[in-house]
């Protein structure tokens, strides 16, 4: 059996308050394990965003717990908190991925600035810069690539730091389909053969094929479709 | 500093901009400072040539040797062998049809402030007709050998030196002979001059004479405390100006970097990492400023006409450097705390 990376234990999720109450995540139960891929697929407000964050440790469930490696990540420091995410996950968010005044190869570099160890090797970078079809865009600056680019930036940036963990907010928005392919490939081979979580929340129908879990969420509630 | 560098370079416009006004925040600021040390000087620079620590006159005077009027009797009193008599009053020198307010200070060439006096030019005057005058004057209308007029005597004054620092409530000074000051001023010859200086402080019994100290004696100069106030407020308020203009701009730079912000620190960017690079900004902006400020007042120093009083104390500026800089970083304060309260689920939820 494989290594369970992260998992939910009753998650409930609620902004607001009495009449203004909103069920974000209702009682959501979920494991996921190095060396897969899962897929969230829901409309939108269904509460994937709401997850994703939780899972990365970005907010905290109303009422249930968060597990990393087996233990309970609910009362970790600010800097802790900030520690884990930058050294164990990956985060491809739904904008402002890319910071507007840095050249796509400063993106990297940033990076470099606050974790100069354990990141991808120079040939493992440019494996995956290639397989996005970025490697002519190192010189750019994100104002002056298409969402498409800047997208595979985004997942570039996000497997920069070799993380254990990839979360994924809609990864494939502004891709097409011959580019969701290789973007779900690429996906499914980091996970399969780096053994690394991949958790992908998306809308994205496409993405499917490439995927060994795939739940559906409607209104904050879970359901296992396989 | 990665990220500040790069930005600052990316956004070249919006940095212009700022750095503008900080180069002519600061510029302003050394010029202020120069003019209110340019005037100060000129108020007190033929005091301060006198070298001495303490002034006699009548208490009525209230502390302007040019109301003053001392009696023989008292200035035979007051005088012993460290003191010095003074017969100082505002005058009109008349030359050909021109007119100029100037000082003339009476001084007797027995006496250690005449002793000390000096001269750029010629040498004290030695008979009742003989001037000395400030170096500063205008030597085309004021030549060496020429007859001026002064006040309210008959006599023409030949002019004999100029002297250096001759300068007295941002008049120029006329040295003559005691005796004469009576004359130019016109007082009967019950009085004997206005002031009497000392290398010591002085102490007096007689209830109509006040002693003032050096500083004292300053500060009551004609509109020199009220001077040196208004400059004060100004530089204070420039200063004030400065640090909400320094934290407007940072605080709206960062608010519209909010949502990349936001990411950062949702990618485990440490908040310590982002508040030093806004740190740096700052100190880059504030530091280009006052060098290019500075540079400018320099400049401005060559340029200026001998007529406008400025003076340019390279560690007064420096020091208002100081003072502009930590201004600078104070205003990166509000900014940086925006930094640490960002809620990355904020931008990213939804
Ligand atoms: N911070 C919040 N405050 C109030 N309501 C929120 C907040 N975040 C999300 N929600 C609500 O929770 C629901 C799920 O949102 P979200 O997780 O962003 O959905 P999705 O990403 O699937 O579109 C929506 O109804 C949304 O309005
Ligand atoms: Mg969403």
């Amino acid at each position: 059996m494989r290594e369970e990376k992260l998992a939910l234990e009753h998650v409930t999720k609620q902004f607001g308050q009495k009449t203004n109450l909103v069920t974000a995540l209702e009682d959501v139960s979920l494991a996921f394990k190095a060396g897969e891929v899962s897929l969230i697929i829901g409309p939108s407000g269904s509460g994937k965003s709401t997850l994703l964050t939780i899972l990365g440790g970005l907010q905290t469930p109303t009422y249930g717990s968060v597990r990393l490696n087996g233990h309970d990540i609910s009362d970790l420091s600010t800097k802790e908190a900030e520690k884990r995410r930058l050294e164990q996950i990956g985060f491809v968010l739904q904008a402002y991925n890319l910071v507007p005044y840095l050249t796509v190869a400063d993106q990297f570099k940033l990076v470099d600035q606050v974790k100069p160890n354990n990141n991808l090797s120079q040939d493992g970078f440019y494996k995956i810069i290639e397989t996005l079809g970025i490697q002519n865009l190192l010189n750019k600056y994100p104002g002056e690539l298409s969402g498409g680019q800047q997208q595979r930036v985004a997942i570039a940036r996000a497997f920069y730091t070799d993380p254990a963990i990839i979360l994924a907010d809609e990864p494939t928005a502004a891709l097409d389909t011959a580019r969701v392919k290789e973007v779900g490939q690429l996906f499914a081979n980091i996970a399969h053969d780096e053994e690394k979580a991949v958790v992908i929340v998306t809308h994205d129908d496409r993405l499917r094929e490439f995927s060994d879990n795939v739940y559906k969420i409607v209104d904050g509630k879970l359901s296992n479709t396989d | 500093m990665f990220l500040a560098i790069r930005e600052i370079k990316k956004e070249k416009l919006r940095y212009g901009l700022i750095l503008t006004v900080v180069v002519l925040i600061s510029y302003l600021i050394f010029i202020l400072s120069a003019l209110a040390l340019g005037l100060a000087t000129a108020n007190t620079a033929a005091v301060d040539s006198w070298q001495s620590k303490s002034f006699v006159m009548t208490k009525d005077a209230n502390g302007n040797a040019g109301q003053s009027l001392l009696t023989t009797k008292q200035v035979d009193q007051l005088s012993d062998d460290k003191t010095a008599k003074l017969g100082i009053t505002p005058v009109n020198m008349k030359i050909g049809g021109k007119r100029e307010s100037a000082q003339f200070v009476g001084m007797n060439n027995e006496e250690y402030i005449a002793k000390n006096l000096q001269l750029t030019k010629g040498n004290l005057p030695k008979a009742a007709n003989e001037v000395v005058l400030a170096d500063s004057v205008d030597k085309d209308i004021y030549g060496m050998g020429d007859k001026i007029s002064i006040g309210l005597s008959h006599t023409k004054y030949k002019i004999v030196g100029y002297a250096k620092n001759a300068t007295y409530n941002t008049a120029p000074v006329i040295y003559g002979e005691l005796a004469q000051w009576r004359i130019i001023k016109g007082v009967s010859d019950q009085f004997q001059g206005s002031v009497v200086a000392s290398k010591t402080s002085q102490s007096v019994d007689d209830k109509a004479l006040k002693t003032y100290s050096y500083q004292a004696f300053i500060n009551k100069l004609p509109g020199y405390t009220p001077q040196k106030a208004t400059f004060g407020l100004m530089i204070g308020f420039l200063i004030v100006i400065s640090l909400i203009v320094i934290t407007i701009f940072l605080y709206i730079l960062t608010v519209q970097k909010l949502p990349n912000l936001a990411v950062l620190r949702a990618q485990g960017i440490p908040n310590l990492f982002l508040a030093q690079n806004t740190l740096f900004e700052t100190f880059f902006i504030m530091a280009t400023g006052i060098v290019v400020g500075a540079l400018l007042s320099a400049l401005t120093e060559f340029g200026i006409p001998d007529s406008v009083p400025m003076a340019f104390d390279w560690g007064l500026m420096g020091l208002i450097a100081v003072g502009l800089m930590v201004t600078g970083l104070l205003g990166a304060i509000i900014p940086i705390r925006v930094i640490s309260k960002i809620d990355p689920v904020s931008v990213i939820g939804g």
